[in-house]
């Protein structure tokens, strides 16, 4: 009755005309974001952070949850029309939603992934709203060895969860975590990898890193292709799965949410992960895997609901824990300490507004996203069209703009051309950035709370194995990383046998 | 050899060795009361250890040379870039918003091979319409410089 009561109140927070407003431009921009290939949620959220600045904190969470929603439904369509996924949790619907549109089924394939991304997304809040308060009671308990613990199992789970190298993983993480040391320690008031420099004393900001890595790095990347993807042309006449369709689609689309929502809750997990897992389940399960890479609805429903739901249940860690699940949830916590509201479990009880109007926002974002998604679809293969080098240029300039406007100084704009070139680099060799920029959020948090363990342990490690929450989650982090050495030792011995002859063995 | 993570792997055991250098200098402290450049000492040595593993590693892999990163892509346009990014932050607090976002669009759609007129009406227009959307509707404070706007 209580949860009832507080929804209730968020409705009267989230149909305010202001936060409609911002819903709406969140799931439009989102939805555009989504749609255009090489520019994901993460830039988005990174250029448009600093805007949100001049709004309240309610209304600008909105827009930026809208805008995280809003890219998962936009990517479905330019990976059902030009076989390049809009953004990487798209990637997965290129398999059999291209095919469909090649078969003259591209409306089905939009229609499907629109109605199931709507469906995933209304469960996974109301899953959102049974799991925050439980989740933020467990919170209370939690001391500064259970958070550290929970922070390392985070950030060990997104270098496991890493689709390239591990060991590159583990190195961006590692410079993720020195980046967050750098400006004034707040333990000793000491300046740590300054250079001398007064505004680095602040630290470098969040907004600044996230654009440059992942705004400017994208579009330096994308700049030098020299060839250019071709929208489908296929006439789109009808949006609505038929029976059959449906009947394929809902134990997919059921399936779907629950594997999306329980995977953005765990950190490092997240809308990426969870679609190439629905796709595998969906190709055991179905009696028709022969149909799956040649136009499998199934292989289209199934995802797109998993990435939608799991883009819901990462608010989940976010908001009860404060501990951001992935790199987008980063950001957000980024966004609320700036507007001085610390998420964790006493958001409910401090800022109810702010936790109840986003999550009845959700519900209105996800009616929104339907409305959108579907009549504006030729609108959206038109904005394919606009060639790169129109884009690209006006991409950069917001940029510019954005990190200008955070502290008014030309010295953020050197800093973010800098970590342009490095988000440039580091996809030219193969490093992901989700972990940097993980370890970068969580880097304070995670050294405050070692120490503050460790200052209380009077220097015993053994303060992390007394506690049960942070022993068995620092377990998890050493099974998760033995898990991911072990190839590499099988692979050395296979190697050194094979090096050595059998008599010396 | 697989030359690239062999180069990543030497960039990054140099970023290591020099921050261990540099916690060092802040203190580390002790286990009970770890220093200000305790936890920097600690992935340090973490980026040191896995750097090795990765030059280690690097070795017995197929041959990748890093020079083909950059053949049969516009790498040029890359450096023009990020070279104009850079003049555009060291010259905006002079020049002014307004005339150095239109000479920044100049360069770019000069790049996208445009005719002179559309590059220069189009710069034109990109500069004007950010300034109104920025600088006057959500009164975002750019320097005026010498035009004085």
């Amino acid at each position: 009755m209580d949860t009832l009561n507080s929804l209730f109140y968020g409705f009267s927070v989230a149909l305010q005309p202001e936060s409609l407003f911002f819903v709406f431009i969140g799931t439009l921009l989102g939805t555009l974001i989504g749609v255009l290939p090489g520019l994901g949620p993460v830039a988005a959220v990174s250029i448009l952070l600093p805007v949100t600045f001049k709004l309240s904190t309610t209304s600008s969470i909105i827009m930026l949850a809208g805008l995280y929603y809003g890219a998962q439904y936009g990517g479905s369509t330019t990976s059902v029309l030009v076989n390049v996924p809009g953004e990487a949790s798209s990637v997965v619907t290129c398999i059999d939603g291209h095919k469909m549109a090649i078969q003259g089924r591209a409306g089905p394939a939009l229609g499907i992934a629109a109605f199931g991304s709507f469906i995933a997304g209304t469960i996974a809040t109301v899953g959102l709203v049974l799991f925050a308060k439980p989740l933020s009671a467990v919170a209370l308990s939690f001391g500064a060895p259970e958070y550290f613990a929970v922070i390392l199992l985070g950030l060990t789970f997104v270098t496991y969860l890493s689709r390239g190298s591990t060991i590159k993983a583990l190195m961006a993480t590692c410079l993720g975590l020195m980046l967050s040391n750098v400006g004034i320690d707040v333990l000793s008031g000491a300046p740590r990898m300054t250079f001398g420099m007064l505004q680095l004393f602040d630290g470098i900001s969040i907004a600044v890193l996230g654009i440059g890595v992942f705004g400017v790095g994208e579009v330096l990347f994308d700049m030098e292709k020299t060839s250019g993807a071709q929208v489908l042309k296929t006439k789109i006449d009808r949006y609505l799965p038929d029976a059959i369709d449906w009947a394929r689609s809902l134990g997919p689309i059921l399936r779907g949410t629950i594997l999306g929502f329980f995977s953005g809750i765990l950190p490092g997990g997240g809308p990426v992960f969870s679609t190439f897992m629905s796709y595998g389940i969906e190709k055991r399960l179905s009696k028709r895997k022969e149909t799956f890479g040649n136009g499998a609805i199934e292989g289209v429903a199934g995802p797109e609901s998993a990435n939608n739901a799991s883009a819901t249940g990462a608010f989940v860690p976010l908001l009860t824990l404060g501990i951001p699940p992935n790199v987008i949830m980063s950001l957000m916590f980024g966004a609320l300490l700036i507007h001085g509201v610390t998420p964790g479990p006493f958001l409910i009880k401090d800022h109810p507004d702010v936790f109840w109007g986003v999550v009845s926002s959700m519900y209105v974002g996800n009616i929104m996203l339907l409305i959108l998604n579907l009549p504006l679809i030729p609108l959206w293969v038109q904005v394919l069209r606009v060639p790169g080098r129109i884009l690209y240029p006006l991409i950069l300039l917001f940029c510019l703009i954005g990190s200008y406007s955070i502290n008014n100084s030309g010295f953020d704009l050197i800093v973010m051309v800098i970590f342009g070139l490095f988000g440039y680099m580091a996809r030219k060799f193969e490093f992901e950035l989700a972990p940097l920029v993980l370890a970068f959020v969580l880097g304070p948090l995670l050294e405050t709370n070692l120490r503050q363990s460790l200052l209380m342990s009077e220097g015993s490690f053994t303060i992390f194995f007394s506690r049960p929450i942070s022993a068995v989650t620092l377990g998890l982090v050493v099974v998760l990383l033995l898990t991911a050495a072990f190839p590499v030792f099988v692979k050395l011995k296979n190697r050194y046998r094979s090096a050595t002859p059998d008599d010396q063995i | 050899m697989d030359r690239r993570d062999m180069g990543a792997g030497v960039f990054c055991l140099v970023v290591a060795l020099f921050v261990v250098w540099r916690s060092g200098e802040l203190g580390i402290g002790s286990v009970s009361e770890p220093g200000a450049g305790f936890l920097l000492f600690l992935t340090s040595l973490c980026l040191g250890g896995l750097s090795i593993l990765l030059i280690a590693t690097s070795v017995r892999k197929e041959n990748r040379s890093i020079a083909e990163l950059w053949r049969n892509v516009a790498w040029p346009k890359v450096l023009l870039a990020v070279i104009a990014l850079l003049l555009y932050a060291v010259c905006l607090p002079v020049l002014g918003y307004l005339l150095c976002s239109f000479l920044l669009m100049v360069v770019f759609y000069s790049v996208g091979r445009f005719r002179t007129t559309t590059v220069l009406a189009s710069a034109f227009a990109t500069a004007a319409i950010s300034y109104v959307i920025f600088q006057l509707l959500l009164k975002v404070r750019f320097p005026r410089g010498i035009l004085g706007l």
